[in-house]
This record gives structure tokens, sequence and C-alpha cells, in this order.
């Protein structure tokens, strides 16, 4: 199968073909071989099971995944200890709590209202003042009106067409993908796709 | 009075600077480009904080690289579950909140483009002002403080605590020209190297099975581009052209990754399909697009910078002259 079939696929899976070029792309498929239909039999039981439509069967796959996965080491991870089944709700708790208190504690810092309480002149190497207020990263005079009105004049992702927003959604994805992640917003690249998820 | 407190603490801070990068006995480039090859090739799992605006979100993070493939976890621990899993095949985001919907792209594998890869300095000093800060604890860890203030407002500055002994980002704190956040990410906790839950152990990561090192699908990076630009941002750059078939009505998409060193702009262009255009400015999180139709042809732009920059790249762009 050569890029462009490749593509097709890909597209026919996400229903964005017209029924012309779907039935290109099913040929494509049907043509490429064994392997290849494989491939797109698994990508289509990933979308039944993602839609709740193949749990029986996904809950099979998964196991033969987990069992074919056993011997795949960890980039120096050491052996995993036997799971103790008595700990996990423990365990659980704990992140839970661990997660709800660092909200508790660190929300109050992130959400800090940053409008108007800002002075012009405040320091930018006053490590312990920035990192307790959002609001002043750097040296300069605030202008929150000037934010504030752009930030009013933009829509969110939310707000678009659900034909739009997957569009964009794949165009944020290539964008991350191919424009590389470098760590200057953190490590993870798509977090916005993720945690934005609702308005 | 207050003059004379704000240059005396100025003056105090610039000292603490320039003994923190003493210590750190390191140049910011380098711990840069040592941040910009962790976050890629360590293994590390842990729960940080997202602020955009006024959402705060828990997220859970699993990242493992083997053999140079990363595969990566992102789930969603607060409102409705959500999930980004990268594979080396695919990245696909699951947002069960619309019926089970799928956004799926290929993974760039080593076609990724990385701005930060083997830093330039000299491009870097060019848009920003980069000095070391004080040095910090964060998620119960040392780190190394970075302040990267942007030169205009044409993109974003960084504030970053990069752990000292992996060099992985901790905090990250991205600020607009006013000095105000537009978003930050903080971890609240924090595993490297050992005892990384397996990504495999979770439905949803059957994907992650599919390992076929050997797709790597060859990209039209070199096709000479139908659009130029008659004038860039100062400080960004051309670092990637591409092309990809969208369907037999949309035909090619081209997409331009420009770079000033840090951040980084897409520019798609693809035949307009009239009733889902993008019009004017949409955002998610840092995220921005702006899109516009010249002709027959749709334009939107992408990236975490200044709407007025995104506005740049629309308002330069044109086919390129027969």
């Amino acid at each position: 199968m050569n890029d462009r079939e490749t593509e097709l696929t890909s597209a026919l899976l996400d229903g964005e073909l017209d029924p012309d070029t779907q039935r290109r792309a099913v040929s494509a498929v049907l043509d490429a071989g064994e392997q290849e239909l494989e491939r797109f039999g698994r990508y289509c039981l990933i979308g039944d099971v993602m839609r709740g439509e193949s749990s029986v069967l996904a809950t099979s796959v998964a196991e033969k995944v987990h069992q074919a996965l056993v011997d795949e080491p960890v980039v120096l991870a050491p052996l995993r200890r036997p799971a103790r089944p008595w700990l996990r709700p423990v365990a659980g708790l704990a992140v839970a709590a661990s997660v709800a208190t660092a909200a508790v504690f660190v929300a109050p810092q992130l959400l800090t209202p940053s409008g108007g309480e800002t002075e012009p002149g405040r320091l930018t190497a006053d490590v312990r003042q920035l990192a307790a207020s959002p609001v002043l990263v750097a040296t300069g005079a605030p202008k929150p009106q000037a934010l504030k009105t752009e930030a009013a004049s933009e829509k969110r992702w939310q707000a678009l067409t659900p034909k739009l927003e997957d569009r964009l959604n794949r165009l944020v994805i290539e964008h991350h993908e191919f424009g590389g992640r470098t760590g200057i917003n953190g490590p993870v690249p798509h977090i916005g796709l993720v945690s934005y998820g609702t308005p | 009075m207050a003059r004379l407190s704000f240059g005396a603490i100025v003056a105090c801070g610039l000292t603490l600077a320039s003994n923190a990068a003493t210590a750190a006995g390191m140049a910011p480039y380098e711990l840069l480009d040592r941040m910009n090859e962790a976050v890629r090739q360590l293994d590390y799992e842990g729960r940080f904080v997202v602020q955009s605006a006024d959402r705060l979100d828990a997220m859970y993070i699993v990242h493992r690289a083997m053999q140079g493939i990363e595969k990566e976890r992102v789930v969603s621990l607060t409102g409705e579950p959500r999930e980004i899993i990268r594979s080396d095949e695919a990245v696909a985001c699951l947002l069960p909140g619309r019926d089970g919907h799928i956004n799926v792209g290929l993974r760039a594998n080593g076609r990724s483009f990385s701005p930060l890869r083997g830093v330039d300095g000299s491009q870097l000093d060019v848009s920003y002002k980069i000095e070391m800060l004080e040095p910090e604890r964060v998620a119960g860890r040392e780190s190394y403080q970075i302040l990267i203030r942007p030169r205009d407002d044409l993109r974003y500055g960084y504030r970053l605590f990069v752990d000292q002994a992996s060099a992985l980002p901790l905090q990250s704190i991205m600020f607009d020209e006013l000095q105000r956040v537009v978003s930050q990410m903080m971890f609240v906790e924090l595993r490297i190297g050992h005892a990384i839950t397996p990504i495999e152990h979770d439905l949803s990561a059957m994907q992650l099975a599919r390992a076929d090192p050997s797709d790597r699908r060859p990209v039209e990076r070199f096709a000479p581009p139908d659009w130029v630009f008659s004038k860039l941002p100062p400080g960004f750059r051309l670092n990637v052209h591409r092309r990809k078939a969208v369907n037999s009505a949309v035909g090619d998409r081209e997409h331009f990754i420009f770079s000033d060193g840090l951040a980084t702009v897409s520019v798609y262009v693809q035949a307009a399909d009239g009733s889902s255009a993008l019009s004017g400015v949409s955002r998610l999180g840092a995220a921005k697009a702006v899109g516009r139709v010249i002709g027959e042809h749709e334009v939107i732009v992408v990236g975490e910078v200044p709407t007025k920059t995104l506005h740049w790249f629309v308002q330069h762009i044109q086919a390129r002259s027969p």
C-alpha cells in the first residue's frame, strides 16, 4: 500500500471520504494483501471498542495484547513485583487524595485573579513572588483591558461545529507531531486536546 | 522610595540569576537542549495540573521511549474522561463526550521537526532574552529555573523549571507581552526511569501494540509549494513544508511549519470546503487558530503564539505565480 492509499485508508476510517473515494479506498485495502487487511481490521476494531460496540471481543483482544507484551522491556525499569490486590483500593485512594490535595493547594495559586492587581515594575527576578502569583512574570506595565478584549473576541474550539472542530483537532495534532515537542510548554504537546474538552 | 526599592531588588535578582547560572554550570541553551532530549527519550510517569485562562485540570501521563520510538498515554483526571494515546503508528484523541468520537492523526516519528534540536543560541537571541534564575523546588525535586523573555510582542515568553536530575520540565509558564500568564503546567508527582506503569495495561492502549517501526512513510517535504509568504514575522523561518492527500474533493493539503527557535506555527492550505471553513480566531487552551478563505482555498494557521502573529501569516500568504 503506497502513501496515498494509506492516507485514503486513514481518511476512510475517519469518515472523511465521498462515496467514490470510499470505494477506491476500500479497493486499495482489499488489494493490499492480508497484512494490510488485518491492520485495517484492527483499526476498525479499535473504533468499535471506543464506541462501546465490541466490548467482549475487545476484552479478549486486550488480554492477548497484555499477554504479548509481558516480555516487553521497559527502559530502565526493574521487573515489576506481583501486585497485591488488597493494596489497589488503598493505592487508588492515595492517588485520588494526592491529586485532590494538589488541586486544593495549587488551584488558589494558579487561579489568582490577574487583572488590576499588578504593579508596573514588579520584578523579573523575584522568584518567590512569581511562583506564588501567575500575574506578572516580567517587568513592564500591564494592560489588562487589552488582553480581555482579545480573549473575548475569540471563540472556544467547542463553539464550533463538530465537523470543523474535528478538522481543527486533526490540524493541531499534525502541528504538534510534525512541529516537534520541545518541552517548552511541558512534556505533552497535545495537552490542550484532552484538558479542554469541555468549556 | 519605590524606585530605589525596585532598583535594589533588580540588582539583587540579577546577582541571584548570575549565581544560579554559575551553580548550574551550563548555559541556558545547553539546558534547553537537554530538556528537549529528555521529554522525548526518557521514561516517565506522573500527575500534573494544567491551567489556561480560568480553567484548571489535573492530568496523568506515562511516557516510554523504546529504540527511539515514543509511546505515550495522557488522561484527564478532571471532567469527562478524555485521553490521548501516541503509539508508534498514530496519535489518537479519545473524546468520549462526543459519542466515543476519536480524532486520529499519523505519528511523525522520525519526520518530526524539533525547533530545539541542537538549539541555535544565535537564532534564539534574535527573538528572546534568556537567563538563568535561582533554583526552585517543584514536585519535590530540585529544578533549574530559566526565564525566556520575548524581545517583541510576536511571541510568548516562558518561565521554565527544569529538573536538575533528569532535565524534564517540571513546570512551564507561558506569558504574553503584558507579562500575564497564558497557560501553565506543573507536575505534582513525577517518577522517572523506573517503576513506570506499562502503557499497555489498559484497554484503549491496544493501538500501542501495533508496533511497526518499518512504517516510516516518506513525506513530500521538499515538494515545491504552491503558496508563498511575502513577508515573515521577524525571527521566524520556514523549517518544513509537506503535502498530504486529503480526499478527491479537497486534493492535497499543504503544511508549512515556521519557527523562531522556540515557538512553532503551522500554516495549512487546502481547497475550501465551503460548509466548514474557519473564519476568524478560535482557541483551545494555549493553541489558537486563525482561518481565512482566499479564492477557492482555505488557509488555517495554528500555533501557541499571540493572535497577531497568526494574523501575520494569514495576511502575507499568496498563491505562487505560475
